[in-house]
């Protein structure tokens, strides 16, 4: 399990292209019933505490050893009884959010593609894909998501470029000075989106190499995803209005099927749908590969550092196998109905996010304090 | 060895089932030949006793029947309905990806539209900005199935109106989903009106313009007429090609066309504050289409006249939609939005707020208009 020759583009990348799979299941929408027409600058709002939490983020991986990810820097941070709790939980939480991933991208499908159809079928696929990349070396993943995140942007871009000619503007303004409070709430899911592109990929850190301005870099991506949001935000409420895009279940692609392309093709949903699997195979095979970060490190293998790959257990790798189980067990189970599922959306997963991504500062913390960083 | 032999196994099961995520396969049973599908272009909805009625159009079937044949079913709900003409036909498949537009009978939208509206909302195949039309005077059953023989089936008749629409309109043409906002933002919509009539082409029946239909809450609660329409969709915020006869120094018949015209409201305030009254300002520019002969065309004071004329007959129409909204009490053009855009910061009556206030407003309305040039041989 060697996770050498990984660059910082790279897992920029792949944190860039997995967060487009909550992305546009939750934003717009969410966003929306809570900011109303003001959702579009949500993004754009909630970019300042971003950069705040980047900042003390790219302070903690900046401690790191070379062949350290967030696993082994958590563990050197936290020291070994409390590291390990630690672990356990990121790891059971990866999991279940990888569980998650596999049952909203099984929903989309039923929702937009296949009305008639089992989310059972979905889950097995993509879980089963996911189990297989998770099995690879890490550097496959992140190489594929350098080469599908431009297609995506590409995709989102054109999309954005011909939904132009449908927005109205009556649908995003005016705006007033009593619509700052809910655009900064509806900011809310937009974090949870991020923070979850900025922090998973911290897990594969160990085979990246050691280099300042890790900072520079997470302001950037927060920067431009934030921007991409906004857009995206603004071309699905400028065509629908924030009352319709708050009921909708996937504003976005609702959005694609009405677009018409060079006034000739149109109903291109299932295209674009088929295509935001691969945010969904890869968000689900990078929670999966940094659930097993962290689950490997829990039998007693001492974190390594001092540019050596850590030290993995000769069992580590077949935790791999229970944990996709897991995975895709929590899939099948977690959410029976578009209801319940909605319920985990907004209430349990973002609760879920907040409580990992917060927790890293408290590492970092803990981890300054008694000097082991 | 075992490994790879593995390897290899987990490789040929996942290529085998990640083509169905995209639909290339069949284990979902999702898989429907074109060959085998009824392709829907419009969608009737009607009243029926406890329910609701549906007729179905589509543009030609696979042997090349004539377009238009419609297909009913009656049930408790659009579902329920559908299910029934799905139960009963004989064609294989139906597939409503496709439609083109929702014919809406009076008697149907006198009961309401908002469960229509919910379910385009939530269907997966139907498009959100599917056009809507209200059948005036009837149902739309009598409409799709009057057509169904003639030269031009429905769906080719509507799509010749939406196009008509959108030349006028623009973007602010009636859909669904600029229905449900209306409705949603001001408690009320205009939805653009048709109604079964006799076509240009001698001998034929078709679809024709029947002014708008006024939703009140989802309910139809009145008509404005063919000639207010232009009234109506100035208000709404901007028209272009529409005709307009107006009479001349000489009380001669003269045809203007409406090339564009746009009109902004701005509101007038109390000195405490509250909402006074409203300045609707219209521009309109116009070209002489055709006058009588003997006409004094060409001369400056019979163009001063026409377009005096032209300002009146826009006013009037402008005055007749504004006198309707104020006996209805309803924002009907979204005048509360544009208000709001106006003067964001003084603007807090909220668009179902303006509805109730337009009875005691003031109104002042002013149209500036333009004759452009004029088509007549006698202007050379």
């Amino acid at each position: 399990m060697n996770d050498a020759r990984l660059s910082r583009r790279q897992l920029l990348s792949l944190g860039a292209a997995a967060a487009l799979s909550p992305a546009l299941r939750l934003y717009p929408a969410a966003s929306a019933s809570i900011a109303g027409r003001a959702a579009w600058l949500s993004a754009l709002c909630c970019l300042p505490p971003l950069l705040l939490y980047a900042w003390l983020f790219g302070r903690l991986i900046g401690r790191r050893r070379d062949g350290e990810g967030l696993a082994e820097l958590t563990l050197r941070a936290l020291g070994d009884k409390a590291g390990r709790a630690a672990l356990l939980l990121y790891g059971l939480w990866l999991l279940l959010y990888a569980g998650f991933v596999l049952r909203a991208a099984a929903e989309r499908f039923t929702v937009a593609l296949f009305p008639q159809s089992e989310p059972a079928f979905f889950v097995l696929t993509l879980g089963l894909a996911a189990l297989a990349a998770s099995l690879c070396p890490p550097r496959a993943l992140a190489r594929m998501a350098r080469m599908l995140f431009p297609a995506l942007l590409g995709v989102i871009l054109l999309l954005l470029l011909v939904s132009l000619r449908q927005i109205e503007a009556e649908n995003l303004l005016p705006l007033a000075g009593r619509d700052a409070l809910p655009a900064l709430r509806g900011a809310l899911p937009v974090a949870e989106v991020l923070l979850l592109g900025l922090y998973a990929p911290g897990f594969l850190l160990g085979g990246l190499e050691k280099r300042p301005g890790a900072f520079r870099a997470l302001a950037l991506w927060l920067t431009g995803m934030c921007l991409l949001l906004a857009g995206l935000c603004a071309a699905v409420l400028g065509c629908f209005g924030a009352e319709i895009t708050a009921r909708l279940s996937l504003p976005f692609f609702t959005l694609v099927r009405n677009l018409v392309f060079f006034r000739t093709l149109e109903r291109m949903e299932a295209l674009v749908v088929a295509l935001w699997l691969f945010p969904d195979f890869l968000l689900a095979s990078l929670s999966l590969l940094a659930a097993h970060r962290c689950l490997r490190l829990l039998p007693g293998a001492a974190p390594a550092g001092g540019g050596e790959e850590p030290a993995v257990p000769a069992a580590g790798r077949w935790m791999i196998w229970p944990g996709g189980a897991a995975a895709v067990t929590a899939g099948l189970l977690l959410a029976p109905t578009g209801s319940a599922l909605t319920l985990w959306s907004e209430r349990i997963v973002p609760a879920g996010q907040y409580l990992a991504a917060g927790l890293f500062l408290i590492i970092y913390m803990v981890g300054t304090v008694k000097k082991r960083l | 060895m075992r490994k790879k032999g593995f390897r290899e196994f987990a490789l040929a099961l996942l290529l085998l089932l990640l083509p169905q995520l995209c639909g290339c396969a069949s284990l979902t049973g999702q898989r429907r030949e074109v060959e085998q599908l009824r392709i829907i272009q419009t969608v009737g909805v009607d009243y029926a006793p406890g329910g609701v009625r549906l007729t179905l159009a589509a543009a030609a079937g696979p042997e090349g029947e004539s377009p238009g044949a419609g297909l009913s079913g009656t049930g408790r709900t659009l579902s329920a309905a559908m299910e029934q003409i799905r139960e009963s036909s004989v064609e294989e498949e139906l597939f409503l990806g496709h439609v083109r537009a929702i014919l809406v009978g009076q008697e149907a939208a006198e009961h309401g539209l908002d469960d229509l509206l919910a379910a385009i909302s939530r269907s997966a195949d139907l498009r959100l900005d599917i056009p809507l039309y209200l059948v005036r005077g009837g149902t739309a059953e009598e409409l799709m199935n009057g057509t169904a023989g003639e030269k031009l089936g429905i769906t080719e008749i509507l799509q010749a109106a939406r196009l008509r629409e959108e030349r006028r309109r623009g973007e602010k043409r009636s859909t669904a989903d600029a229905v449900e906002r209306s409705l949603i933002r001001s408690g009320s919509a205009l939805v653009t009106a048709l109604r079964f009539g006799d076509a240009a082409e001698a001998g034929e029946k078709s679809a024709v313009p029947a002014g708008f239909g006024v939703l009140q809450d989802g309910k139809l609660c009145a008509w404005i007429e063919p000639e207010d329409a232009v009234g109506a969709e100035l208000l709404c915020g901007g028209t272009a090609s529409r005709e307009l006869s107006v009479l001349d120094l000489g009380g001669l018949p003269v045809s203007l066309e409406l090339e564009r015209g746009e009109s902004a409201v701005a509101p007038v305030w109390n000195t405490d504050g509250s909402l006074r009254g409203l300045d609707v300002t219209a521009k309109v520019r116009a070209c002489v289409l055709e006058t009588a002969a003997g006409s004094a065309d060409g001369l400056a004071r019979y163009d001063d006249y026409l377009t005096g004329q032209l300002e009146a007959a826009v006013s009037e129409r402008i005055g007749r939609v504004l006198q309707l909204a104020r006996q209805q009490e309803l924002d009907l053009a979204g005048l509360g939005g544009r208000l709001a855009r106006a003067d964001p910061k003084r603007y807090s009556v909220s668009d179902q707020q303006l509805g109730a206030l337009l009875p005691s407003l003031e109104i002042r309305i002013a149209v500036q208009g333009e004759l452009t040039h004029s088509y007549d041989a006698k202007d050379v």
